[in-house]
């Protein structure tokens, strides 16, 4: 396996799994408060519509020029993985509240509790509700997969790597029965974030028309000056969080 | 009649779900692609302009963000009213 195809493993992986582990939750709280048929129902219902989106997408993205690819793919990773390094940066700085999949199964069953509950076999609200949090929490990671994997020519191989991530995650969580809230979510959201940024910019650059020195030797070095960056923001936000916690008021 | 409201929404939801709430960065990565098929079109070392626009961005998207949560926090605590639902 190349050092390309290495890090697109590991960026698919690593965002699946959040993903999955943010829809887990929600799942799991409707389908244990009220009826675990119509949940299921919902995700397998979510996930078709997911995978026909890749079949459908992924060729399509292959078979436009390298160049054009590369400058769209590049730009849209870019704007993408800003948004998710900015958000990881926020919450390990101390700005944004971390991610608490505890908290939020609590809101989610709260709020099935206090939907009427469904008359006959098939309930709405489980089955609309799963849907709806697998499908959005799902098309951020098809997005990944199709972006990285078409840009490698490896849609299978980021499809396959979500899967194993989604599969993983499931197994955890149904052998756990509760919220995996000892995941590392703002963790792998920083790593995905930091990947997704680089390579947005290495291949947006390349897309216009830039040379990177060295060619793909290059990209290990855009890999560490971003997440250099990112630390050196997240230690920035710290120090101004103390300066103004420590300041007399 | 409802053709043209679908297409609407359906163009709305790409764009809260690409650009999100933050336009300038998105904004910013457009100009800086644009920027680097200029210089590269000169005959111009151009890789160094991407990576450069996009550590600007996120930092000026950072600040951006943390003042205005400075900003609600100093508000009497409105901040779960204003502050984008995606990061909350």
């Amino acid at each position: 396996m190349s050092g390309a195809e290495l890090s697109l493993v590991i960026s698919v992986f690593l965002a699946s799994a959040v993903e999955a582990v943010e829809a887990f939750t929600i799942v799991l709280a409707i389908g244990s408060t009220r009826d675990w048929r119509s949940a299921l129902l919902g995700v397998g219902v979510a996930t078709a519509i997911l995978a026909i989106l890749v079949l459908a997408l992924g060729p399509a993205l292959t078979s436009l020029p390298i160049g054009v690819l590369r400058l769209v793919v590049g730009g849209l990773l870019l704007v993408f993985g800003l948004q998710w390094l900015r958000k990881a940066i926020l919450r390990a700085g101390g700005v944004l509240a971390t991610h608490d999949e505890i908290a939020a199964f609590e809101r989610e069953t709260q709020a099935a509790e206090g939907v009427v509950a469904a008359h006959g076999d098939f309930d709405g609200y489980s089955f609309s509700v799963a849907l709806k949090a697998v499908l959005l929490e799902g098309l951020e990671v098809a997005f990944i997969v199709l972006t990285f994997g078409a840009n490698q020519n490896r849609v299978g191989l980021a499809a396959v790597a979500g899967a194993v991530a989604v599969i993983a995650v499931l197994a955890v969580g149904a052998a756990a029965h509760a919220p995996l809230s000892r995941v590392p979510e703002n963790a792998m959201k920083f790593a995905v974030g930091i990947l997704l940024t680089s390579f947005g910019a290495f291949w947006g650059a390349e897309g216009a028309g830039a040379t990177w020195p060295g060619g793909d030797a290059a990209l290990p070095a855009v890999v560490l000056v971003v997440a250099a960056c990112s630390l050196l923001l997240v230690a920035e936000l710290r120090r101004a969080r103390v300066g103004v916690c420590g300041s007399p008021s | 009649m409802r053709k043209p409201l679908v297409r609407l929404g359906a163009l709305a939801g790409v764009w809260e779900f690409v650009v999100g709430d933050d336009w300038q960065t998105a904004l910013g990565i457009v100009l800086a692609l644009g920027l680097t098929a200029l210089v590269a079109a000169a005959d111009v070392t151009a890789w160094w302009v991407m990576p450069l626009a996009a550590l600007a961005l996120l930092r000026s998207s950072v600040r951006r963000r943390s003042r205005l949560s400075a900003a609600l926090r100093d508000g009497a605590g409105v901040e779960r009213k204003r502050a984008p639902s995606s990061e909350l």
